[in-house]
């Protein structure tokens, strides 16, 4: 009897937790939800992510005139945690949600978004959601790069530096979207390629960065090229600079991006790409992300994750503006702080005239804008 | 053992009337909770202390990913766990840990026409919520009986008494390499029950199958369930609710309460224990 | 070279902390990851202060645990170790930290002077743990490891060596944590080196000389990678 009473007792606590509370206010607001890694290997982006979700709810009322609100929810860093969150999102009424971090958390939400029949904007992961699309997916969105803009505009950093040799050096956990950013540049410059290197998980080598120093100090490249969007890359620069390194460094962005890093390491010739970079006037947004980011949260914006996240919800506030929110997100265009967003296949179309990524150099202090 | 079949029938069906949500939560709790309880019939049964059950839960997951067929494979996954039982039951649970961590690494390189690696790949087929809650529900169901037959039958009490003394079980006739097999079967081939259904409902695999978060889920909900098994179910459901549930209602400290109950079970119930 | 001993010492005593939590302690330690963070992040402002709070993070942990069986006291750390890294997130809400470096140069080659100096802290404690291990006064600590009750019957305090256990190693790995972090700070920093310092003390825990065992380990895993 004793363990029936006991078993009652856990049954309905259990299900009091995971029934939700209906509202019954009925708001004439938008509710847009947004996938923020909180919790684990990248809650460090989710905090710019949340920020920036913070500002764009702000923004869509001051600069579009609409009542929008964001619901945020913890994806953590698995793809389970990510689904579990996007279908809480949709029971809560969110009329798109944007947002998650990596690739496989992207790749599952796209699915789900599916199921749920509930719009899903990709904004940090370049997972290859176009095969989700051509399966005939039409909820599933993207306003960050594909893989292969990553590979575009390493090469053309290169092109404008003139740079006549470039070293590879991957990250083994992100191998899938490194190699084909890899192909790319190979396929896409003259340059010589001079090597290619991986660095390992920290989990299995934590101080395998070493090892990559010492081979690319040997290459002699003009430009290194660095795939790894974490902190290993600040551990790898670090020791570059400290053995006496001489190339450029090109990262794919992420750590190396953010101004705090660079100002911290005090390392000349880091280039970078980001969606826009502070000191641009993409659109009337790009100034007033950066400078209202700094007022409100005593910090530099977030140049690719907190900026995407970002667009993608005033993409989603100014597509439901307009009315149906799927035929309005593939037929229409979109202000952004990066640009001006315009779908097709569901992709945002960057490498076009109004959408472009940003590559800046950080010298002497500060950041100089190349493109 | 009837009661508690339908206490848990009962508690199992209850969450499909409760919307999407709430099912989809109930059903990941029944998933580990399978996983769970092979891992219990490891330890308790056989006597063999795993933190790597995420490698058979894993690679079924992954063998349904690349291609169905190569499910066939699943039933020879116990061989991975024979072999680390060479080493002994003090290393067992770190030689398993460790054979969980290196899939986890090696799982990046699982590439197969330019798909996988760190995106993983996805399940060619899918089933309904309602159509794969019931079918996870009945499994669960299968695998909880299975396993009460199995430790009260005369095979059961022959693999606890290799389990309690290999020495003694030989000299009375019990071949333990014969009955170690036979539990080590059993467990993992639950455990790739489970990673199939996993793949399933989640259509999709990624290295995150591997992660420690799933090496130690059935270590922790075993231990808070006092070592029963009916109440590693209910552990399963406790675990799941507290670290995917609230990600949306507490964002900001859903973690911690997590983390808290997490200290607050390990106390109280040792001192349940003392009662 | 000089980079790699000084990487390898860091992780003997790493593995050698971990061994010895869960030979005499009897616990896995989890929370050591973020023990590890903890330092790190107080750094910031100073790296001695890792000491107290290292050492009364461990007292903490050896109070709440001190009654709990190896399975129980490995889950109250590893949820130990989430609240602190929740706290440190919550606290701090920051992308990244990005710490000073010094570099120095030694016999020639240049390393990070953090790393130096918690090279050198590392091997002074490896060095005067097998010290006490040669010692007579290691016979308690190695009759704990035996037999818990054993070591109880013979009149070791069990108690008091698993509190100095828990405490010392807190504190050395706070302390590491904040020297030997990569010069960036976020909250799940420590998981990596707990992972890698798991793995080493696995290994040489098949071997009854554990201890010796987790610095041949160290030096040979750290070197590993550079023949890959």
């Amino acid at each position: 009897m004793r363990r029936v009473l006991i078993f009652v007792i856990i049954f309905t606590f259990l299900i009091s937790g995971c029934v939700q509370q209906k509202e019954d206010k009925e708001d004439k607001e938008i509710k847009i939800g947004v996938l923020v890694p909180k919790t684990g290997e990248f809650s460090s982006a989710g905090i710019v992510m949340e920020n920036a979700a913070k500002l764009a709810e702000k923004h869509a009322k001051e600069i579009f005139g609409v009542n929008i609100r964001v619901v945020i929810a913890d994806c953590g860093d698995k793809p389970e945690t990510a689904k579990t969150a996007f279908v809480s999102l949709a029971q809560q009424g969110v009329v798109a949600v944007v947002g998650a971090y990596s690739s496989p958390q992207a790749l599952v939400v796209a699915d789900t978004a599916n199921e749920l029949k509930v719009v899903y904007i990709a904004s940090v992961a370049s997972a290859d959601l176009e095969s989700k699309i051509r399966e005939g997916n039409r909820y599933v969105f993207r306003n960050a790069y594909n893989t292969s803009y990553w590979g575009v505009l390493a090469a053309e950093f290169l092109r404008i530096t003139n740079a006549k040799s470039y070293y590879l050096i991957g990250y083994d956990p992100l191998r899938t979207f490194n190699t084909a950013m890899f192909i790319l540049i190979k396929n896409s410059t003259k340059a010589e390629l001079k090597g290619e290197d991986w660095f390992k998980s920290p989990s299995v080598a934590p101080e395998d960065y070493k090892r990559a120093v010492e081979k690319a100090l040997i290459s002699d490249a003009e430009v290194i090229i660095l795939g790894d969007p974490g902190a290993t890359s600040v551990s790898f620069v670090r020791e570059y600079a400290m053995k006496g390194g001489k190339a450029t460094i090109y990262s794919v962005g992420g750590t190396l991006a953010l101004m705090s890093v660079l100002r911290g390491l005090g390392i000349d010739n880091i280039a970078f790409q980001a969606a826009a970079i502070e000191g641009e006037e993409k659109t009337k947004l790009t100034k007033r992300y950066f400078e209202n980011y700094r007022e409100i949260f005593k910090e530099d914006a977030n140049n690719y994750a907190g900026l995407l996240t970002y667009d993608a919800i005033l993409i989603v506030a100014q597509a439901k503006m307009k009315g149906n929110l799927i035929e309005e997100l593939e037929k229409g265009s979109f202000f952004g702080a990066a640009g001006i967003y315009t779908f097709e296949n569901h992709q945002a179309q960057w490498g076009s005239e109004k959408l472009r990524g940003s590559i800046g150099i950080f010298r002497s202090g500060k950041v100089e804008i190349l493109t | 053992m009837l009661t508690k079949i339908l206490l848990i029938t009962l508690f199992l069906l209850f969450p499909l009337f409760l919307g999407y949500y709430t099912t989809f939560i109930a059903l990941i709790s029944i998933i580990l909770g399978i996983l769970t309880i092979s891992w219990h019939f490891m330890e308790k049964e056989i006597g063999w202390v795993s933190f790597g059950h995420s490698v058979p839960f894993g690679i079924a997951a992954y063998l349904l990913a690349l291609n169905p067929t190569l499910l066939f494979l699943t039933p020879f996954i116990f061989l991975i766990f024979l072999f680390f039982s060479f080493f002994g039951r003090r290393l067992f649970p770190f030689a398993t840990f460790i054979a969980s961590i290196a899939l986890w690494n090696v799982s990046h390189y699982f590439v197969l026409n330019g798909k996988g690696g760190e995106e993983g790949f996805g399940v060619p087929f899918s089933m309904s919520l309602g159509n794969l809650y019931t079918l996870s529900m009945a499994l669960l169901l299968f695998c909880y009986v299975f396993f009460e037959i199995i430790s009260k039958s005369n095979l059961g009490l022959k693999i606890k008494a290799v389990r309690d003394d290999e020495i003694a079980a030989k000299s009375v006739g019990i071949d333990p390499i014969r009955f170690k097999i036979v539990g080590f079967f059993f467990s993992t081939t639950f455990a790739s029950v489970a990673g199939v259904l996993h793949a399933v409902s989640f259509s999709h695999v990624s290295p995150s199958v591997f992660s420690p978060f799933y090496a130690l889920f059935p270590f922790v909900v075993s231990k808070i369930s006092f070592d029963k098994r009916w109440a590693c179910i209910v552990g399963s459901f406790v675990i799941v609710s507290l670290s995917h549930s609230l990600s949306a209602f507490l964002p900001e400290t859903h973690y911690i309460l997590y983390s808290v109950v997490l200290m607050m079970i390990a106390v109280v119930k040792k001192n349940a224990e003392n009662l | 070279m000089i980079s790699e001993i000084f990487t390898s010492a860091f992780y003997t005593a790493f593995s050698i902390s971990i061994l010895l939590c869960y030979r005499v302690g009897k616990i896995l330690n989890l929370s050591f990851a973020s023990f590890f963070t903890l330092g790190a992040y107080l750094s910031i402002l100073n790296p001695l202060l890792a000491i107290p709070f290292g050492a009364s993070a461990g007292f903490i942990l050896h109070k709440l645990t001190k009654k709990l069986s190896i399975a129980n006291a490995t889950i109250f750390s590893l949820g130990f170790a989430i609240a602190i890294e929740e706290i440190l997130r919550i606290y701090f809400r920051t992308e990244y930290i990005i710490l000073p470096v010094q570099k120095i140069t030694l016999f020639g080659e240049m390393v990070v002077g953090s790393h130096a100096i918690s090279g050198l802290i590392s091997t002074a404690f490896v060095t005067i743990f097998l010290c006490f291990l040669l010692s007579k006064k290691s016979i308690n600590l190695r009759v704990m490891e035996e037999d818990l009750e054993l070591a109880e019957i013979y009149g070791v305090r069990t108690e008091r060596l698993r509190l100095i256990v828990l405490t010392i190693t807190g504190t050395l790995i706070a302390f590491l944590g904040s020297l030997h972090n990569p010069g960036i700070v976020y909250p799940t920093l420590g998981w990596q080196y707990l992972i890698f310092s798991v793995i080493i003390a696995t290994l040489a825990n098949i071997f009854e000389r554990a201890y010796l065992f987790a610095i041949l380990f160290a030096f040979v895993i750290t070197c590993l990678p550079k023949f890959f």
